[in-house]
């Protein structure tokens, strides 16, 4: 008899390491969806933090420009003209950045954030596109979905791009 | 002997069990702790931001708005830099101040000879510093702080006088 009530006492135990595995279990799912959603939201924070500061510089590149010029964006921002034309012969201008989307005075490595400047002029009418983009290889902050396919030939490279025309005042 | 080993098995199954609570505990707690960490990080990128976006945009909307030839300039009042932009009314010329004061940044609306100061300003939005800085057609807005930011303005009407 007593054996008996021994052994139910064992079978008790069991069943409760039964109930708790299946609690951790459950939990695991449910953590696991937890830190997925975390992990999402953190790079989504990041991303919108990125986009911010790339839209605002390249307001200030477009600003440079329309108010003084390629001069400007050379003497103000640091832009270096790329010797190779563009596409269309545009005037393409080029400048690193660094983190934090601000000029990178010089100091940066070779695998930066660039913004890029293509101005075209026909009669009389300036036109700029600016484009900033991520260094090669930092998929984490590439854009997807909806963003991706606005910019289908970036390959999540392109965060942000700016065009702006002006209309050039001719000296008599 | 039999007994032994039974109360032996009995003491290593509410161990194990005892274990595995302590391991979901552990687990429930890192948990809390990461999503406590993710949301203080978007707090804090939200607020960096508000005063490196959302500070910058107002003072850039503002300067489009009001950007007539000699009506858009900076002026210092008190070390203080102030975005002045005045704007002529039948009853005469009012003026619109834009500065950093007390922890905020501030917009004052006057007629021009009220004699009020930058004290009475509303407070804007909060934020750790701002300064403007004019070269020309250029102005220059820069937000101070962890998420300050920098915006370079073109004056449409070249910054010149009316």
């Amino acid at each position: 008899m007593k054996g008996k009530v021994e052994r139910k006492g064992g079978s008790g135990s069991g069943l409760f390491l039964m109930e708790m595995i299946v609690v951790v279990f459950f939990f695991v799912i449910c953590a696991s969806q937890c830190i997925l959603a975390f992990a999402t939201s953190e790079r989504m924070s990041r991303q919108g933090k990125d986009l911010n500061q790339a839209v605002t510089m390249a307001e200030s590149i477009i600003e440079v420009w329309k108010a003084e010029g390629s001069d400007g964006l050379a003497g103000r921002l640091g832009f270096v003209s790329e010797s190779m034309a563009g596409p269309d012969g545009s005037q393409v201008y080029v400048l690193k950045l660094n983190e934090k989307w601000q000029p990178a005075d010089g100091q940066a490595e070779e695998n930066t954030r660039m913004a890029r400047i293509e101005i075209r002029e026909e009669s009389g009418m300036s036109e700029a596109v600016v484009t900033m983009e991520n260094p090669l290889g930092l998929p984490e902050i590439a854009y997807r979905k909806e963003a991706a396919e606005l910019l289908p030939d970036s390959g999540g490279r392109i965060v942000f791009k700016l065009k702006a025309e002006k209309y050039e005042r001719f000296s008599e | 002997m039999q007994q032994k080993r039974e109360q032996r098995g009995q003491i290593m199954g509410t161990l194990f069990t005892m274990l595995l609570f302590l391991v979901f505990v552990m687990c429930a707690l890192f948990t809390v702790l990461a999503g406590g960490k993710v949301y203080e990080n978007i707090g804090r990128r939200m607020a960096d931001n508000y005063t490196g976006s959302v500070a910058l945009q107002y003072i850039a909307n503002k300067i489009r708005q009001g950007d007539e030839a000699g009506m858009a300039r900076v002026i210092e009042v008190d070390d203080t830099s102030v975005l002045e932009l005045s704007q002529d009314f039948e009853s005469g010329r009012y003026i619109s101040w834009i500065y950093y004061y007390d922890g905020s940044i501030r917009e004052l609306f006057t007629r021009q000879d009220s004699g009020l100061g930058l004290s009475d300003g509303i407070p804007i939005l909060e934020c750790e510093g701002l300064s403007f800085t004019q070269d020309g057609r250029l102005l220059t807005v820069e937000t101070a702080g962890e998420g300050g930011g920098r915006l370079l303005l073109s004056l449409r009407s070249a910054g010149g006088t009316k």
